[in-house]
C-alpha cells in the first residue's frame, strides 16, 4: 500500500513517481486508452442486441441481471472515455476505467478456466475468440493506466484541477477534494 | 530521510508522516467517491439511451411460471403453450406451414429423437451470434422453442434471442413442457 501510495500519490517529489506520471507518458496513455474504450463501448450503445449474446455466453450472471448490465456496461465505458479524452476528472475515470478492465480479466480468465469457447464482446463487429491473447490485452491495458492514475499534471486537459487531487502537492494539501472540482 | 535545510517540514518525524499521508488518502477516498458517481451516471445514462433507443432491449427477461402446466383456458399467454396446442398444430397439416418447431437442445438429443418438423437450433449457436438458419425463417410464422424440460431454459433463452432478431414478440412462444412432456403424451417421436 506505502508503496503504491508513494507511486501514484507522491509522484511530484518521488523520482519514480515523476517517471511514471511524466505528462507526455500520461498524455499518450490515456489518449490511447480512451479512444480504445469509446470504439468498444459507442456501438454497443448503439446496438445492445449483440452484446447481450455475448455477455449471456460467459454464463457468469443470473438471467434477471444479464439485460441491464448490456445496457449498463457500454453508457459506463462510453463515459469514462469520453472523460478521460476530454481530461476532466482524469483520475476517478481512469480508476473506473482499471476496475472495468479487472473486471474483463476476471471474466475472461473465468471462461479460459472453465474450459468454454466463447465470442469476447469486446469490440462490436470483430469476432475475436476468449483466449489468452485477451488476457496479455487487458493486461497491457491496465499497465497503461498506471502514468494517467500517476500524473499530477494533465497536458491538453480541459480541467486544469483533475486528476482527484489538484495540479500540484501544495493544492492537494489545501483542497483535498482538488480546486475547481 | 536526513535533515535538510531546504525541506520545510513542521515539527517530528511522525506529524510530518500524517502530514503528508493523510491528504493522498484523501484524494483517494475523493477519486473513488468520484468514480462511484461516474459509474452511477453511466448506469443511468445506459438505462435512458435503451429506454429510448429503438434498438433497446427489453430488461426483464421472461421467466418461467411458478405454477407448470400454466391454468387451462388460454394457451397461447405469457408468451408460452401447452402440449395441446402443439399436438393440434402437429396434426393439421395446414398449420404445420405457419408454423416452425425449433428444438432447442444440443445436437446429438435433438438426434436421439424430436418432435416431428422441428428443426433444431442448439442453444449454443443462438449464444455464439445470430444461427445462420434463421434466415430460412420468415418473420410471421408462428414460432414454437422448446428444450428438455420445463426448468431447461435453453427454450426461453432461445426464444428472447428471436424476438431481439426481430421477430414479433406475439409470434414466438415456449413448449414449456418440452420434449419430455410430448414423450409422455405418447405422442409421435421423429428420429430424422
Amino acid at each position: 500500500m506505502k508503496l503504491l501510495t508513494r507511486l501514484l500519490g507522491a509522484g511530484t517529489r518521488g523520482r519514480r513517481g515523476a517517471t511514471m506520471g511524466h505528462p507526455a507518458l500520461a498524455l499518450v496513455c490515456r489518449l490511447a486508452l480512451a479512444a480504445i474504450f469509446l470504439y468498444a463501448g459507442v456501438p454497443k450503445v448503439a446496438r445492445p442486441q449483440l452484446f447481450l449474446v455475448a455477455v449471456r455466453g460467459y454464463l457468469l450472471l443470473p438471467d434477471a441481471a444479464v439485460p441491464i448490465f448490456t445496457v449498463v456496461l457500454p453508457a459506463v465505458e462510453v463515459l469514462a472515455g469520453a472523460l478521460l479524452l476530454l481530461g476532466i476528472w482524469v483520475r476517478p475515470s481512469a480508476a473506473v476505467i482499471a476496475g472495468l478492465t479487472a473486471m474483463f480479466l476476471i471474466a475472461i480468465g473465468s471462461a479460459i478456466a472453465r474450459g468454454i469457447d466463447i465470442e469476447c464482446g469486446c469490440f462490436a463487429g470483430q469476432t475475436s475468440r476468449v483466449g489468452w491473447s485477451l488476457i496479455l490485452r487487458d493486461a497491457a491495458m491496465l499497465v497503461a493506466l498506471v502514468p494517467v492514475l500517476a500524473a499530477r499534471r494533465h497536458w491538453l486537459c480541459l480541467c486544469p484541477g483533475s486528476g482527484g487531487a489538484g495540479s500540484s502537492h501544495k493544492s492537494a494539501l489545501q483542497t483535498p477534494q482538488g480546486g475547481t472540482e | 530521510m536526513r535533515f535538510s535545510p531546504g525541506l520545510r517540514r513542521p515539527c517530528g518525524g511522525g506529524l510530518a508522516k500524517n502530514d503528508s499521508e493523510g491528504p493522498v488518502f484523501r484524494e483517494w477516498i475523493a477519486t473513488c467517491a468520484k468514480a462511484a458517481l461516474i459509474v452511477a451516471a453511466g448506469a443511468a445514462l445506459g438505462l435512458g439511451v435503451n429506454a429510448v433507443s429503438p434498438r433497446g432491449i427489453p430488461l426483464r427477461p421472461m421467466t418461467l411460471p411458478t405454477d407448470f402446466p400454466p391454468p387451462n383456458g388460454a394457451p397461447l399467454t405469457d408468451g408460452y403453450i401447452t402440449l395441446d396446442f402443439v399436438a393440434a398444430i402437429a396434426a393439421d397439416p395446414g398449420a404445420q406451414k405457419d408454423t416452425v418447431l425449433i428444438d432447442a437442445r444440443a445436437a446429438h438429443e435433438y438426434q436421439d429423437g424430436h418432435i416431428p418438423h422441428a428443426i433444431n437450433i442448439p442453444l449454443t449457436d443462438f449464444l455464439a451470434g445470430r444461427p445462420a438458419r434463421l434466415g430460412q425463417i420468415p418473420r410471421d410464422r408462428l414460432i414454437i422453442v422448446y428444450c428438455e424440460d420445463p426448468d431447461c431454459g435453453a427454450s426461453v433463452t432461445a426464444a428472447e434471442q428471436l424476438r431481439l432478431y426481430g421477430y414479433p414478440r406475439e409470434n414466438v412462444r415456449v413448449f414449456t413442457g418440452g420434449f419430455p412432456a410430448w414423450v409422455q403424451a405418447g405422442m409421435e417421436v421423429a428420429f430424422d
